[in-house]
């Protein structure tokens, strides 16, 4: 199934979480963010969400600025 | 040196913002250096107790370092909505960087001049408006304009972060006057932030009665970031020890003849 | 409101330690730029009478960079001296045995026609306390017949509520004066024994409700001489500040009228306002707001207003009357409130001006709101 994260799509293959996807591309969970369809996901409902077609997903964190 | 410095005892003279007592009146951002790892040296050497970070969508190409991993423990973090250009993107922000779990302190950046960074002062406007109501202990970046600083204080921002210059101009306090004014009339800490490019103007700004700076551009880019931080640590400070002191007695020149108040003795 | 900022005031401010300042803290004030209610006491304070000079540069200097050469003219018109209060300084107090008389409209645009002829532009309304002879109706119905006359009509009457004001407003007033008389509550009871004047608070609260109400500018200052001028003075400036910080769009000036000669026996037991104790208010005022006008009426004789003028006054009332009428060559003319010191004409006023090197202003405001706007 195709999601889209960061404004980008993403081919799925099979069921994955939201955890699962970002363990998947070693993406340090501390202080990570995710957005999913527009509204902040929490940290402890991202390993019981199941992601579906079409979802849109925003994965931030935080990086040097001034 | 270190001696000197332990001396002197600054510790009635915090900085009280969002509920806390700051020991420290630099501020400073961590973007544009060579790399994350000089980052814990240059802020252990700035003393700096508020931190600005930026938030960013993740890059699945490229392995990706959260700046959060390189702080000290006990500083406080404060995200910057920049990216945004309108309202509405600094307070999505905003909440995102609350969501992450790093305090409810915010630094409003709404910029829609990409050629000058120049901050949009009736976005920012809107959007602290919005964040305060949502809890959040706003900081609010923006053109030193009295009117619009005047809002904000309305709008309940914990400060005022008017800029000296373009952010990474380096080019001092060119809007002097300007921030003098804020000084002046808002009866909230005025932090000069974007454009400071030497701890000499970092010193002004503080001998003017600013209540902190905020520096980034002119720590990162220099040759030695540590030891710059570390200078403006001690400029800070002497710009602050400097307003404390007072200004010495100008001169007033005697006049040999009254021309304009001899009319009084005449009489 | 501003009466926080009194009694915050109040307790600072030194009573008999007027003489503890020095002429090192004057010095340390003058070298300032922007100074602090601290720094005007200082030089309210007998130590700055030895630097009237140096203030006195620095006042002419910082007038001229925010005003430049120009000297506003105005003149008052009273158009009634009925009164129910009973002021102890005041030739229209209630118990005095004056001629009262109140214009009619007719005389009202007599008046207004005289005094336009001699090419002044703002116009100064003044009566006396009385809601049944001159109350907001009959004012308002005299500004309407004015209007068409003057680009610019100020009131100077009681204290008036916001709707009030702001009706006013509507009908052609663009500024406001209003002088507290003294800012001291014990001295003012006394002062003002009897009548509607005798609420302080309802007048110090007055020129901040129009203000809200819209007006575009207001005039405020104390009567010199009532009470200790050191602290009315002080004071006054403060209610000067405080409108500016407040009222943003609102152009601010003082006035400084000092007790003159009038129908009654009342003297005050303060210490007079002598010719050095005026000058240090007028320059002590500039130094602390360099933005606020300073108006100088008739009061003062032809010799003092020459002497003042270029200390930072930014207005001069010309070919003044303080009787009711009188202007043109009307029978209705009623008692004078007060004497008139200089009673030059507009013309000998102007070139007296020019003398000095500064340039008359008949007219520095456009009533947008008309269509046949006067002034353009």
């Amino acid at each position: 199934m195709e999601i889209v994260v960061n404004g980008e799509a993403e081919e799925l293959i099979s069921d994955c979480t939201v955890l699962q996807l970002l363990e998947n591309h070693a993406v340090t969970i501390k202080a990570a963010v995710v957005e999913l369809n527009g509204k902040i996901l929490k940290q402890e409902h991202w390993k019981n969400t199941l992601l579906q077609t079409d979802d849109r997903l925003e994965i931030l964190i935080f990086m040097g600025g001034g | 040196m270190n001696d000197i410095i332990k001396s002197i005892d600054l510790s009635e003279d915090s900085l009280f913002i969002g509920g806390v007592n700051l020991r420290s009146r630099l501020l400073v951002g961590t973007g544009k250096f060579s790399s994350h790892e000089i980052v814990p040296r240059v802020l252990e050497a700035s003393c700096a107790q508020v931190i600005t970070m930026a938030l960013r969508r993740v890059d699945w190409k490229t392995p990706q370092e959260n700046i959060l991993n390189y702080l000290p423990q006990n500083t406080i973090l404060l995200p910057n909505t920049s990216g945004a250009r309108t309202a509405d993107e600094a307070v999505r922000i905003a909440r995102l960087a609350k969501a992450a779990g790093c305090g409810n302190w915010v630094k409003i950046e709404v910029v829609q001049d990409q050629r000058y960074l120049m901050p949009d002062n009736w976005e920012t406007l809107l959007a602290t408006e919005q964040l305060v109501k949502e809890g959040f202990v706003v900081l609010p970046y923006m053109s030193p304009d009295l009117g619009t600083a005047k809002r904000l204080q309305e709008a309940g921002a914990a400060a005022i972060m008017p800029l000296g210059s373009p952010i990474g101009s380096n080019r001092g306090l060119q809007t002097k006057e300007l921030i003098r004014i804020l000084i002046e009339e808002i009866p909230l800490p005025i932090i000069v932030d974007a454009g400071i490019g030497r701890p000499s103007e970092a010193a002004e700004a503080m001998e003017m009665g600013a209540a902190a700076v905020l520096v980034n551009t002119a720590i990162a880019t220099a040759c030695d970031p540590v030891l710059m931080a570390q200078a403006f640590r001690l400029a800070v400070m002497a710009g602050r020890l400097g307003y404390l002191a007072g200004p010495g007695d100008r001169r007033i020149e005697a006049a040999a003849s009254s021309p304009l108040t001899g009319f009084l003795q005449e009489a | 409101m501003f009466y926080e900022q009194i009694t915050k005031w109040q307790h600072r401010l030194p009573e008999s330690s007027w003489a503890s300042y020095s002429a090192a803290d004057v010095e340390r004030v003058l070298a300032r730029e922007t100074l602090r209610p601290q720094d005007l006491v200082v030089l309210l304070s007998p130590a700055a009478l030895a630097y009237l000079e140096p203030m006195a540069k620095k006042a002419q200097a910082i007038t001229l960079r925010n005003f430049g050469h120009t000297i506003g003219l105005f003149t008052p018109l009273y158009l009634a001296n009925f009164c129910t209060n009973q002021c102890v300084y005041c030739s229209f107090h209630a118990g005095n045995e004056i001629t009262r008389c109140k214009l009619t409209i007719d005389e009202v645009i007599k008046e207004g026609e005289a005094i336009s002829s001699t090419g002044l532009q703002h116009l100064l309304l003044l009566t006396g306390e009385s809601r049944t002879q001159s109350g907001p109706a009959y004012m308002e119905e005299c500004v309407r017949a004015l209007r068409p006359m003057f680009a610019s009509l100020g009131l100077e009457v009681y204290p008036l509520s916001t709707e009030e004001y702001r009706r006013l407003f509507e009908a052609g007033i663009d500024s406001v004066t209003l002088f507290q008389e003294t800012y001291d509550e014990i001295t003012y009871a006394e002062v003002h024994p009897a009548g509607p004047k005798r609420d302080y608070h309802y007048r110090l609260e007055a020129p901040a409700r129009a203000c809200e109400a819209g007006i575009s500018s207001v005039n405020i200052g104390a009567l010199l001489g009532l009470s200790d001028w050191r602290r009315d003075a002080f004071y006054s400036a403060l209610h000067a500040d405080y409108l500016q910080r407040n009222f943003p769009g609102v152009e601010v000036s003082i006035s400084v009228p000092r007790l003159r000669p009038y129908a009654g026996s009342f003297t005050s037991s303060a210490a007079p306002v002598t010719d050095e104790a005026l000058v240090q208010i007028i320059l002590a005022y500039r130094l602390f707001l360099p933005r606020v006008g300073l108006a100088l009426s008739t009061r003062e004789s032809p010799q003092m207003r020459e002497n003042l003028l270029p200390l930072g006054i930014t207005r001069l009332s010309a070919g003044s009357l303080t009787s009711v009428g009188g202007y043109s060559e009307t029978d209705n003319v009623g008692s004078a409130q007060f004497e008139i010191a200089d009673e030059r004409s507009v013309p000998d006023v102007v070139q007296m001006i020019r003398a000095k090197g500064y340039l008359p202003a008949f007219c520095d405001w456009v009533n947008m709101r008309e269509e046949n706007a006067v002034g353009l």
